[in-house]
């Protein structure tokens, strides 16, 4: 172009515009007389003309201040900016550049965020910025990152604030997804943040990974309020608002990613934008990635708009879901769909949080007690292993050595069973050949392909195939509430799993293979892997022989490179290694070592007997002796199988080697079932004193010589082992050496003693320890109990199951308990056993009670009744008659239960028992209450309140002010029943009565759901739930759906009412655990009336739909106030 | 800090106007001090919450530099000097920066919104100046009044008064500038 050029358009641009618009493009046809190329570029102009606007109209000034700032604010070390000297360069922030620096008036670390030019411009938003600075700063809360002041020092404008010692969230998460736990530990904090900002009035408004920091301990700081809004007009200042770089693809993307629905349209924003972002953040720290993904801004911002997040790629499992529940709430696109306050976050995080603490602690203290026997209480059916654990629940004991010479067993065992036709795998071979090593190995490499765990199920101590189906319940954490559904609820459990069960030494019961089939069928998911000498017979059992390890073939001359490869040689050499570490293969020793390989048939366990000597007999004569003593046996066990022989002929030459002092002690503890502490072995195995060794010395030197195995127990007592196999032989030993029944008799005396003991302990403090005491040492007990039955000694037997019923009915060993009771109170009464024989009818009485059989439970308390009368005994008669008032109250027969409450209420206030007549009272108030008798119900509550007081018994104490509570809840004074219920509560957590807390959480839940406060009501009910399902209450947990039913139907949700409804019923049916009639028959009303107000059909799908949910599906449906 | 005084930058100018290439050389960075002074002086008058009078900076910064008593002849040439120098100096800055910003510091180009904000201006401001060149080689008055007006920020009126044009010629030539301008700038990419 030439200026002439230019100046032809310029003057016909501007009479172009001098125009009417539509007259233009005429005027131009006209004025260009065809030259297309001028006509083309005014037109072109002339579009720009309009477009140019405000053009160069704002000063370069104004370009120049944040060129020139922009340019100078680089800050160097050792600058001062007033009170400032810059220690070193921190990195850049969103904004601007952070440095660390010091304050050398106030001799602290502070960090420096500049502010670029662009902000600072805008005076006003600047100082709004630091009127929100102060305001936020004000609230002082510790996960908001302290400004100090926001100032200017030589034209540079910076904040100053707290330094942190840490890192940001995005660099955190850049190490891959955090589990659960940590999510929602960073998130409640942030939520705790926003939650006391927005009570300010302020707004973060650009809540995202960068803007969060944790520090090294842990604390969350929360970055940047208020920028956001200040970045905002940050649009103006450009050199043309037209070509501001808002459409760069990639620019702001990582902060587009975290804005709500409604910023992303540009709308005003409220606390809950915040919320919303949080929510991404919360997403993004587990699943890795966020929510609403897009290839540029406009795809994003669609996302965020229409589309649903993907679904968190996590481990199943409750804590999952509910984590996920909480997130997609808080990702609600309507905001007034979403949680409405960083409080209500807050409280949903934390809650979960602590259930998942609450969870791992309880497993990290089960595991204390009860060793590596992992076992999932029902509480796991509501809350299964928390998800923070990388790998599937399992209880699988660790190995302390490695599996020599099995790589390619392990391999096929392996590939066979995740094969999908192979359900049911049974390892065979006789004792000693590796099974169980072999089998807890496959588990453990194999957890990571059965996301339902892998469950280890030990059935060494059990003879009696009855007891199979309640072994592996207990394995499971499954609680036994009434024997015959037990199978049941075992199946419920399996159905949708997708677990491995090990089911380890099945040969003593292969009676009860159908049962492994009939799981099998059940649970679609499930596969076992089950070792026994043989097989057990069944379809679908796929058989894999576990052959002894290869041994060189004798007289064939090998290098050592290559015998030292044989599995046999292998293990041999790893064993010995261990006893003497400088143990090596030598041309000299390397004939003998294949040799006793070879004579022991290349069988693990003896070969590790054999090894486990090396420290004292080199290999020449460890075979010498080893060959006269299988000489020397083969004569007299012809009739076993060779190996079983060698075997046995290995333990025996082991045996032979110990002295007479550990071969006592051995064969003495071939007593325990199931393994046994140290201190059991001091009282049973060295009673009278006899032993000659000491117990911990003779116990190691039996685990060096791998007769023994110690099992560790993080924390609690070593437990102590043996391999069935060996048990087998020492129990031979032991009946040969004639003190077979005098050991007996001291393990009863033992285990009788620690059972009476626990009994008291069972309602103390340390209740949940003693539970899992009685739990671990219950095949001790089951064989004490056994011995004495049928060695005439019905005292004892008598007085352990008087002794073991609280732990039966807290655990739910219902069926069992009684059986064994009904047995014992079968046999011939004399005058030693009169005085167990009360307990135990007192026992039974409780147990048939439990189980709703009133019939029996009255039965059982008027034998005990017309025992203690014929003793004259006042006290046990009182007792017996009070026992048979709660009876008589169960069956709603309130008359009988207020004579008979009032009999006993007199014959203690004879015999002047304080506590005794406090009880009466309030069973007494009970018949009250019950019967609308509100005025008198106080009265004797409150006197029983008062003796309590006066005993200063706070059970009592607590006891009477639930009472009291429910007295007020009753007569409708909702404001008086609280501060009752609440110091019962107070008393309860500090005495920690856990179960009295659990049906008081309950209570103060109806309570809450009377008053109309339906989150309240599910909060409490949640809590007790927790303690329900921990302790495997299931009346309790049925109680819950009731009262959860209740409220559905006082909200109108008659669907949901339904479904608890039927969920609650089934419940008790398959734990028969039937409601009292009276109440059975109040249900049934209320159902009734659901129905029709419901309409048949309808009611008939919710009905079943109820049912149709497992247990935890249920407690989880309960739980969920939100659910339809 | 450099003390910038009236004396100094008077005899610069002077010398600067005779063709002493040198007087400029000491004069830019006189001129850059006082700029930048300026730019936040501007800055925190709009904090103050002042409503900012554009046509008042030339002034100020003429003011503050060669003092009060100056002719109208200086006057004219001081602006004109003053919004050259302005251009070069912004130019500069832009081309230092974009500089750092493709080659000198690769990792530092996180694309967070200042380092955009400043990134979009600088090269706005090169390829204005490029821009403003070609205008030059078109009709040079119109690229006067652009530097007068922009890079001077001086009104139209006061532009007219200094180049000694009406003001609607001047707002003829503005116009006409800005428009082109756009046209060149939108259309270069």
């Amino acid at each position: 172009m030439d200026p002439e050029t230019y100046q032809r358009i310029q003057v016909l641009l501007q009479s172009a515009l001098a125009h009417e618009p539509d007259k233009r493009s005429a005027f131009l046809d006209q004025a260009c007389e065809g030259d297309e190329s001028l006509r083309s570029q005014v037109a072109s102009l002339l579009i720009s003309s309009e477009r140019a606007g405000d053009f160069l109209e704002s000063p370069a000034v104004e370009i120049a201040a944040q060129l020139v700032t922009d340019h100078q604010a680089k800050l160097t070390k050792g600058q001062a900016l007033g009170n400032y000297t810059v220690v070193s360069h921190l990195g850049s922030g969103g904004m601007g550049e952070i440095y660390l620096a010091e304050d050398t008036r106030l001799n602290r670390k502070v960090a420096l965020k500049l502010l670029p030019s662009f902000l600072t411009k805008h005076g006003e938003r600047l100082r709004r910025f630091e009127q929100e600075a102060r305001a936020v700063s004000a609230v002082n809360h510790p996960n908001i990152l302290t400004i100090y002041e926001v100032c200017r020092f030589d034209s540079v404008d910076f904040i100053v604030s707290e330094f942190i010692d840490g890192e940001t969230l995005r660099r955190i998460m850049t190490r891959g997804p955090m589990s659960v736990l940590d999510a929602l530990g960073v998130g409640a904090q942030v939520c705790a943040a926003l939650a006391a900002v927005h009570e300010a009035g302020v707004i973060h408004r650009d809540i995202k990974p960068e803007n969060i920091m944790i520090r090294r301990d842990g604390y969350v700081k929360v970055l940047d309020f208020g920028i956001a809004k200040l970045n905002q007009l940050s649009e103006k200042t450009d050199l043309d608002a037209a070509t501001k770089v808002k459409t760069n693809p990639g620019m702001m993307l990582g902060t587009v990613s975290y804005m709500s629905p409604e910023q992303a349209r540009g709308q005003d924003v409220d606390a809950r934008a915040d919320i919303w972002s949080l929510g991404v953040v919360l997403y993004e720290m587990v699943s890795g990635r966020v929510p609403f993904e897009g290839a540029t801004i406009s795809h994003v911002l669609v996302s965020i708009q229409d589309q649903a997040p993907a679904p968190l790629a996590q481990p199943p499992g409750e804590f999952a879901d509910k984590f996920e529940r909480i997130v997609l709430k808080t990702l609600a696109k309507d905001k007034t769909e979403r949680y409405q306050t960083a409080s209500e976050l807050f409280q949903d995080l934390k809650k979960l949080e602590k259930e998942i603490e609450f969870k791992s602690e309880l497993e990290r203290v089960s595991q204390l007690q009860r060793g590596s026997e992992f076992r999932q209480s029902l509480a796991s059916l509501a809350s299964p292993a928390p998800a923070s654990s990388s790998s599937s629940p399992n209880n699988l004991p660790i190995q302390l050595t490695s599996v020599i010479g099995r790589k390619a067993e392990v391999a096929a065992i392996k590939k066979q069973l995740t094969r999908d036709g192979v359900r049911l795998l049974t390892l065979t071979g006789p004792g000693g050949t590796g099974k169980t090593r072999l089998s807890l190995q496959v588990g453990a490499e194999l957890l990571d392909k059965f996301t339902g765990g892998v469950m280890f199920v030990p059935l060494a101590a059990i003879v009696d195939p009855n007891l199979v189906a309640s072994t592996i319940a207990q394995a499971l954490g499954i609680k036994e509430a009434g024997g015959k559904s037990l199978l049941q609820s075992l199946k419920e459990f399996l159905r949708e799993r997708q677990m491995l069960l090990v089911i380890d030494n099945f040969e003593q019961i292969v009676t009860s293979a159908p049962l492994i089939s009939e799981l099998l069928n059940a649970s679609p998911q499930l596969k076992c892997l089950i070792t026994s000498r043989e097989p057990l017979r069944v379809g679908g059992e796929h058989e894999f022989p576990v052959l002894p390890l290869s041994v060189p073939a004798r007289g064939q001359s090998l290098s050592l490179d290559v015998v030292v490869q044989y599995p046999a040689v292998e293990l041999f050499l790893d064993r010995a290694s261990a006893v003497k570490p400088d143990f090596a293969l030598t041309p000299e020793n390397a004939e003998a070592v294949v040799e006793i390989c070879s004579k022991l048939d290349g069988l693990p366990l003896a070969i590790e007997l054999a090894a486990a000597r090396i420290k004292v007999l080199p290999p020449r004569a460890l075979l010498a002796r080893l060959e006269n003593r299988l000489k020397l046996l083969s004569g007299g066990a012809r009739d076993l199988p060779s190996r079983q022989q060698t075997m046995r002929g290995a333990i025996a030459w082991s045996y032979d080697l110990l002295d007479e002092k550990e071969r006592k002690l051995f064969r003495r503890l071939s007593v325990f079932v199931a393994g046994c502490d140290l201190q059991a072995i001091e009282e049973v195995c060295n009673r009278f004193a006899d032993l000659e060794i000491d117990a911990l010395d003779g116990v190691s030197s039996l685990i060096d010589k791998s007769l023994l195995q110690q099992r560790e127990t993080a924390g609690a007592d070593s437990r102590f082992t043996m391999l069935e196999t060996i048990t087998e032989f020492g129990l031979e030993q032991l009946a040969a050496s004639g003190e077979a029944d005098q050991l007996c008799k001291s393990h009863a005396a033992f285990f009788l003693k620690l059972a009476e003991q626990g009994e008291t302990e069972l309602l103390g403090t340390q209740q949940e320890m003693w539970l899992d005491k009685f739990e671990l040492e219950h095949g001790n007990f089951r064989a004490a109990t056994q011995w004495a039955e049928q060695n005439r000694q019905p005292e004892t037997a008598l007085r352990l199951a008087g002794a073991m019923w609280r732990f039966w009915e807290m655990r739910g060993y219902l069926a069992e308990g009684r059986e064994v009771l009904r047995r014992l109170l079968a046999l011939e009464e004399t005058a030693e056993t009169m005085k167990p024989r009360l307990k135990a009818l007192y026992a039974a009485g409780i147990l048939a009670d439990s189980q709703c059989d009133y019939l029996a439970a009255r039965g059982l308390f008027d034998q005990k009744l017309a025992l203690h009368r014929q003793l004259g005994d006042k006290w046990g008669v009182a007792n017996s008659i009070n026992n048979l008032g709660i009876i008589a109250l169960r069956q709603h027969d309130y008359v009988g239960a207020r004579t008979l409450y009032e009999e006993s209420l007199e014959l203690w206030r004879e015999l002047g028992n304080q506590r005794a007549v406090a009880l009466a009272l309030g069973n007494l108030g009970n018949v009250a209450d019950l019967t609308g008798d509100f005025d008198l119900a106080y009265a004797h509550y409150n006197e029983s309140l008062e003796l309590f007081k006066t005993l200063q018994d706070n059970r009592g104490v607590a006891l009477s002010l639930h009472h009291l509570g429910d007295v007020a809840r009753h007569q409708g004074d909702h404001g008086r029943a609280r501060p009752f219920y609440d110091q019962s509560l107070r008393l309860l957590t500090e005495l920690g009565e856990k179960r009295a807390m659990a049906h008081l959480f309950s209570d103060m839940g109806n309570l809450a759901g009377e008053r109309g406060d339906y989150d309240e009501a599910r909060h409490l009910h949640e809590e007790s739930m927790v303690i329900f399902s921990e302790l495997g209450d299931v009346r309790g947990i049925a109680n819950l759906f009731d009262s959860s039913a209740k409220i559905a139907t006082s909200q109108g949700r008659l669907e949901r009412a339904l479904r608890l409804s039927s969920a609650g019923t089934k419940l008790r049916e398959d734990f028969s655990a039937h409601l009292p009639p009276d109440d059975q028959a109040q249900l049934q009303q209320a159902i009734t009336v659901i129905r029709q107000k419901l309409g048949e059909a309808a009611s008939e799908i919710a009905w079943q739909e109820g049912r149709a949910m497992p247990t935890e599906k249920a407690i989880q449906y309960a739980l969920a106030s939100d659910t339809v | 800090m450099i003390q910038t005084s009236p004396h100094d930058v008077t005899n610069l100018l002077a010398g600067w106007s005779r063709g002493d290439q040198a007087a400029l050389d000491n004069l830019i960075p006189l001129v850059e001090a006082e700029l930048r002074r300026l730019a936040h002086h501007y800055m925190s008058r709009e904090r103050a919450g002042h409503t900012l009078q554009t046509t008042a900076l030339g002034n100020e910064a003429y003011l503050r530099l060669v003092g009060q008593d100056i002719s109208w002849q200086n006057r004219a040439h001081f602006f004109g000097i003053a919004a050259r120098l302005m251009r070069q100096i912004l130019v500069d800055y832009a081309r230092r920066r974009q500089y750092a910003k493709r080659g000198g510091d690769a990792r530092q180009v996180s694309l967070d919104e200042a380092a955009l904000v400043a990134q979009g201006s600088a090269s706005e401001m090169i390829a204005l100046d490029e821009a403003l060149n070609q205008l030059a080689s078109l009709a040079p008055e119109q690229a006067r009044i652009v530097e007068f007006r922009f890079f001077g920020g001086l009104t139209i009126e006061e532009t007219a008064e200094v180049m000694r044009l009406s003001v609607d010629r001047v707002k003829r030539d503005w116009s006409m500038a800005k428009t082109w301008l756009y046209h060149e700038l939108k259309n270069s990419d």
